[in-house]
């Protein structure tokens, strides 16, 4: 299009070209006005206006330019959007008029004030565009005249070669306004300046006139300036010579501003940074490339839009938005940095200048932003001044010294605290390292040097060493001094440091406190805990997880719901509450669940654990584990019994001895009479002594000699015997007993013509008892029977019941009977077995001893009914398998012993557990290795349930017992996974106790019910 | 002159069968019933030798054997210990206490009357 050339023109001089197809309406206003003033009027009101067109002029020149810059750049070449874009630009106030021509045939969109107005100008040429427009608004009827004096023409560049846009801005937009205007203008100056016009008249001269006159029109018609030095060379009037200054002044600011104008238009244009251009309400009206860029929003899109809403986001600080406000409220220019969000949601730091956008009254029309994305800018400087905040309040706040050192130079700046921290004043202390080194301890010397020499070396990214200075006072400082390297060389020396100096003697001493503190807790024999409020573990010493047998990782972290048994729970629960509820300590007794299942005793101490503020946050648990010292309690009590027991037993060893010793005395003696005498005899010391005689004697020398063997014989076997005998007591029947016995009793009876009679009841029940020693006792009391017997007489041997549940055993014989006085002294006898081995009781001997034993052993009694001449009857009993009963006559025993007092104590031996694999011990192999193992006082019964064995003894330590059972089983082989386990299930000191010892005697065996139902 | 034994013990039978035995063997042997009368008669015989019995009521043959080392006349004569007791600690006893031999019961005759005859020779050699 053949408008470009023209606008290119226009850009220069704005008031030719595309206006100058005005030209004769121009004249015909201008014409009447100078012909009917008079010269001297025109030539002011001409002045006037000129400085008023010049200022109105610049400020519509730049902003059409702008503007016809903004619409170009919108790049809107759909004719609705453009319609719509430029319709939208036609409602600003201070648009007079818009007029775009695009497409092909050309067609101009312009928009009024009054309205819109399109029309095809595809024949028109485009310099009588203006002419056209002008006809077509008075055709509609607007009185619009459009001048240059009214206003500005800008031309866009074209829109893409195919088409231009214009854009006229007018403040005094209507001839109507302008004439008025003018005219009063006109009627004013000329009042005013009547009285004045005489003075001009006469001073200015015609020339002066005439040449200002020229220079009027020149301007007019947009002729450069005349030249300053020129026009003041000829100057004949000081106020002409400096209005017309002020006009060339004008006129050079005019040039100068447009020039600025014409760069502001393409640094608008092309700037990175963002261009808005609003109207009054603010909202959008231009927006350049810059702003697309920046926000994400299309020039379409932002069009009409307020730019705050747009743009603002919540985190937009609202200060700045009010500073903003108040000033656009006061028309006012502002720079703000403000924080917006784009499109896509990030936020930007913006730079905003926004000047208020005047028509050429100077109202305010709207407003022009130019933004600069700060974003970096704002976050560096941010980060700069928060790191710099935290510098200095690190500084500040850790009484920090600092210092920076010239590696070179050997100086040290060192700072006010660097100096006070070490009690000098900050003027005392020279600049140079000297003085730092000089202060170290000498103990911490190599170590300060090995750190500063690894950082120099670069090995380390910073020194830090904690050492020791002297304080001025000559006390001792701790220092922590740390620093980097922040300058080397090329080869990488180091030339420059800085760092910090820290006094952490305080610190240190506290630190050290809390070192030992926690060594000490760490080290407690006790297990410690920090609970929280909620029960979780916050920390555990060594000792919890030697206590628990669970690492101390599963430990802390976790709740002690694991190690405490559900049964304590709710307790432990509840005392944390109250702690946490405000209660100053709490202590009681508890348990424990090792990790091994094993169940411990424990006192526990809990205590509420304070932060530094007072404010409660947790507890302190101390878990002691008192099954130790229950054990340990209970272990004294044992030593103590064992301690009497071995006295007793040593006493008794003792006397055993000595009746060894006395027993052997008493037969050696007579023996060693009977030897020696015959020898004495024999060796003819007494007469001559016959063949006959020697060999008689020879006899008796043989029977002495075989009688010392027995008895030295005896007595050995009777050692051996001490505490060694086992008693196998088991569930027998009387009749298998006496089978047992009935050979050799026949035999026996036979060699004397006696009769032996069995008389055993039926329905029997069974006994409890070692079978082989109630034959033995049976087998002894017939043959004292038959031994007694008259010849040819008849011994009975009889087996019944007694009302008490017990077997008795009875042998009668026709024998000459006992007197009372020889019953009891036998049974005191019997009592006395120890010292009653004389053989005082004639015809007893040792066979009764040996019976009474026995029967004992077999928790029976023995006893003989006689009267002289009337026969004997020897009676004994036995237990019925009847363990209720067994166990009565057991503490019926202990009773009769003489030395009742002492103690009784129960083991539980139960099989291994067959389901850790192997075949369980069968029960019989568990009671004989049992039996072997234990004394013939003890009992062994059968455990409740059968599966086990309940061993009770008498003044046994456990300990000893336990012991010996192990032992025996390892002889037997049975050892391992599979070992029976033996658990001490009672032990009682008697007689004081002996009814709780029986109750859980008959428990252990018999079962609850059976204790109750007694 | 012949030697003399003096033997003490409180069983008459074999105090006397032994002096039988010693007599028999050439020596001039005394015997006493009890630990005290065989000090009183030690005293006033001043035996070669002693027979001596362990167990004995009342001084038994440790005390008399003492005492007889508390006399200087008694002092030197040799005491062969006789006892019915095997124990090896009273035969201990009885060596550190300073006896020639110590002899268990039943003995044999012929031990005892050599180990006498032993112990006086040895004691008239020293």
């Amino acid at each position: 299009m053949d408008i470009h050339p023209k606008c290119e023109q226009e850009r220069r001089r704005p008031r030719i070209g595309l206006v100058g197809a005005l030209g004769p309406l121009e004249r015909k206003v201008l014409l009447p006005v100078l012909a009917a003033a008079v010269a001297a009027i025109a030539l002011v009101a001409v002045a006037t206006w000129m400085i008023h067109d010049a200022q109105r002029e610049r400020q519509l020149a730049s902003e059409s330019q702008l503007l016809a810059h903004a619409i170009a750049d919108a790049e809107v070449r759909d004719p609705e959007a453009l319609q719509g874009f430029i319709e939208k630009l036609g409602e600003d106030q201070r648009v007079n008029l818009v007029v775009a021509v695009t497409g092909d045939p050309p067609y101009v969109f312009a928009s009024t004030r009054r309205g819109w107005i399109g029309r095809e100008l595809s024949t028109l040429p485009p310099h009588e565009i203006g002419a056209e427009l002008a006809t077509t608004m008075r055709t509609r009827g607007d009185a619009m005249r459009l001048r240059p004096e009214d206003g500005v023409f800008a031309c866009a560049t074209p829109l893409d070669g195919e088409g231009a846009v214009v854009v006229h801005l007018d403040s005094s937009t209507f001839e109507a306004a302008a004439l008025r205007s003018t005219l009063l203008l006109g009627v004013v100056a000329t009042i005013a300046i009547v009285a004045f016009a005489a003075t001009v008249v006469l001073a200015v001269r015609r020339t002066t006139t005439l040449r200002l006159a020229r220079l009027a029109r020149a301007f007019a018609a947009g002729a450069d300036p005349p030249n300053p030095v020129e026009f003041r060379s000829a100057r004949g009037d000081d106020e002409i010579t400096a209005l017309a200054r002020a006009v060339a002044e004008a006129r050079e600011r005019e040039a100068r501003d447009y020039a600025e104008i014409e760069r502001l238009a393409l640094v608008a244009r092309h700037t990175t940074n963002a261009v808005i251009i609003t109207d009054l309400a603010r909202r959008i009206a231009w927006v350049n490339e810059g702003f697309t860029r920046l926000t994400g929003y299309s020039a379409a899109e932002a069009v009409g839009r307020v730019p705050g809403e747009l743009l603002q986001s919540e985190r937009t600080d609202p200060a700045t938005i009010a500073r903003m406000r108040r000033a656009l409220d006061a028309h006012e220019p502002c720079r703000v940095e403000v924080l917006n969000r784009a499109k896509d949601g990030h936020e930007y730091w913006l730079d905003i200048e926004i000047q208020p956008l005047r028509d050429d009254r100077g109202a305010v029309t709207g407003f022009m932003a130019i933004e600069a994305d700060v974003t970096a800018a704002v976050e560096a400087r941010e980060a700069i001044a928060a790191s710099e905040r935290r510098q200095r309040l690190i500084v500040e706040g850790a009484n920090l010294g600092t210092w920076e050192w010239n590696i070179a130079t050997r100086e040290v700046r060192f700072n006010e605290r660097w100096c006070t921290m070490l009690g000098y004043a900050p003027g005392e202390v020279e600049p140079s390292v000297e003085s730092w080194e000089r202060l170290i301890h000498p103990d911490d010397r190599q170590a300060v040097q090995a750190a500063l020499d690894e950082h120099f070396a670069g090995r380390t990214d910073f020194y830090r060493c904690e050492h020791r200075l002297r304080h001025r006072d000559g006390s001792t400082v701790w220092i922590l001094d740390a620093g980097k390297v922040y300058e080397r060389d090329e080869s990488g020396k180091p030339l420059r440091m800085s760092g910090i100096h820290l006094d952490v003697t305080e610190g240190r001493v506290v630190e050290d406190a809390r070192a030992r503190l926690a060594e000490i807790v760490e080290g407690s024999e006790d297990a410690i805990l920090g609970v929280a409020l909620d029960g979780t573990v916050s920390s555990a010493n060594a000792a919890v997880a030697r206590l628990l047998g669970i690492p101390r990782e599963e430990i802390v972290g976790a709740t002690e719901a694991r190690s405490i048994p559900a049964a304590e729970r709710a307790f432990e629960h509840a005392a944390l509450a109250r702690i946490a509820a405000g209660d100053r300590a709490a202590q009681y007794e508890s348990r424990r669940v090792r990790a091994d299942g094993a169940e411990i005793e424990v006192s526990v101490s809990l205590s509420p654990v304070r932060d530094g503020a007072g404010a409660l946050v947790g507890a302190s648990k101390i878990v002691r584990d008192i099954t130790e010292r229950r054990e340990k309690l209970e272990l004294e009590k044992l030593a103590a019994l064992l301690g009497r027991q071995n006295r007793s037993l040593e006493e008794m060893t003792a006397r055993a001895h000595r009746f060894v010793d006395d027993v052997s005395h008493e037969f050696r003696t007579p023996l060693t009479v009977i030897k020696e005498y015959t020898a004495i005899v024999a060796d003819g010391l007494g007469g001559p002594v016959t063949a006959q005689q020697a060999e008689w004697l020879q006899i008796v020398d043989v029977a002495a000699a075989d009688l010392n063997q027995m008895v030295e014989d005896f007595l050995d076997s009777s050692k051996l015997r001490v505490g060694r005998l086992r008693v196998d007591r088991r569930p027998s029947s009387a009749e298998l007993i006496v089978a047992g016995v009935r050979g050799m009793v026949a035999r026996k009876a036979a060699s004397r013509g006696i009769r032996v009679v069995e008389r055993v009841e039926e329905g029997l029940v069974p006994v409890f008892a070692d079978e082989e020693k109630v034959r033995r006792v049976v087998m002894n009391l017939v043959s004292n029977a038959i031994k007694f017997s008259p010849d040819g007489g008849t011994v009975e041997l009889s087996a019944r019941a007694l009302p008490a549940g017990d077997i008795c055993f009875s042998v009668s014989d026709q024998g000459p009977g006992l007197s009372p006085e020889d019953q009891s002294r036998l049974f005191e006898r019997f009592r006395q077995l120890p010292n009653a081995l004389a053989p005082s009781v004639k015809g007893f001997g040792l066979g009764l001893n040996i019976a009474r034993q026995l029967v004992w052993l077999n928790l029976g009694r023995i006893w003989v009914e006689s009267e002289p001449g009337r026969g004997a009857t020897f009676s004994f009993t036995v237990p019925p398998a009847d363990m209720r009963v067994v166990i009565e006559r057991f503490f019926e025993r202990l009773a009769e012993r003489e030395d009742a007092g002492g103690a009784i104590a129960m083991l539980r031996i139960d099989p291994g557990d067959a389901e850790a694999g192997g075949a369980p011990i069968d029960a019989e192999q568990l009671r004989r290795v049992v039996v072997g193992a234990t004394r013939p006082s003890d009992i062994v019964l059968p455990a409740r349930g059968g599966r086990g064995l309940v061993v009770v003894g008498p003044t046994e330590s456990t300990a000893v017992w336990t012991m010996r059972i192990e032992d025996s089983f390892r002889r037997h082989d049975i050892d391992g996974a599979h070992a029976p386990s033996i658990s001490v299930a009672g032990f009682w000191m008697t007689p004081a106790d002996t009814e709780a010892a029986r109750d859980a005697i008959r428990e252990s065996v018999l079962g609850a019910e059976t204790v109750d139902a007694r | 002159m012949r030697d003399s034994v003096l033997v003490i013990d409180d069983d008459r039978g074999i105090a006397e069968a032994l002096a039988i035995r010693l007599r028999a063997a050439g020596l001039d042997a005394t015997t006493a019933a009890s630990g005290a009368r065989g000090l009183a008669c030690a005293r006033e015989r001043r035996p070669d030798a002693v027979v001596l019995d362990v167990r004995m009521p009342e001084l038994d043959g440790f005390e008399v054997h003492a005492r007889m080392k508390r006399e200087p006349a008694l002092a030197e004569v040799p005491v062969v210990f006789v006892s019915a007791n095997v124990q090896d600690s009273e035969r201990q006893r009885a060596l550190a206490g300073g006896a020639w031999a110590y002899l268990t019961k039943p003995y044999d005759a012929k031990e005892i009357v050599a180990t006498v005859r032993a112990a006086i020779e040895e004691r008239r050699r020293a």
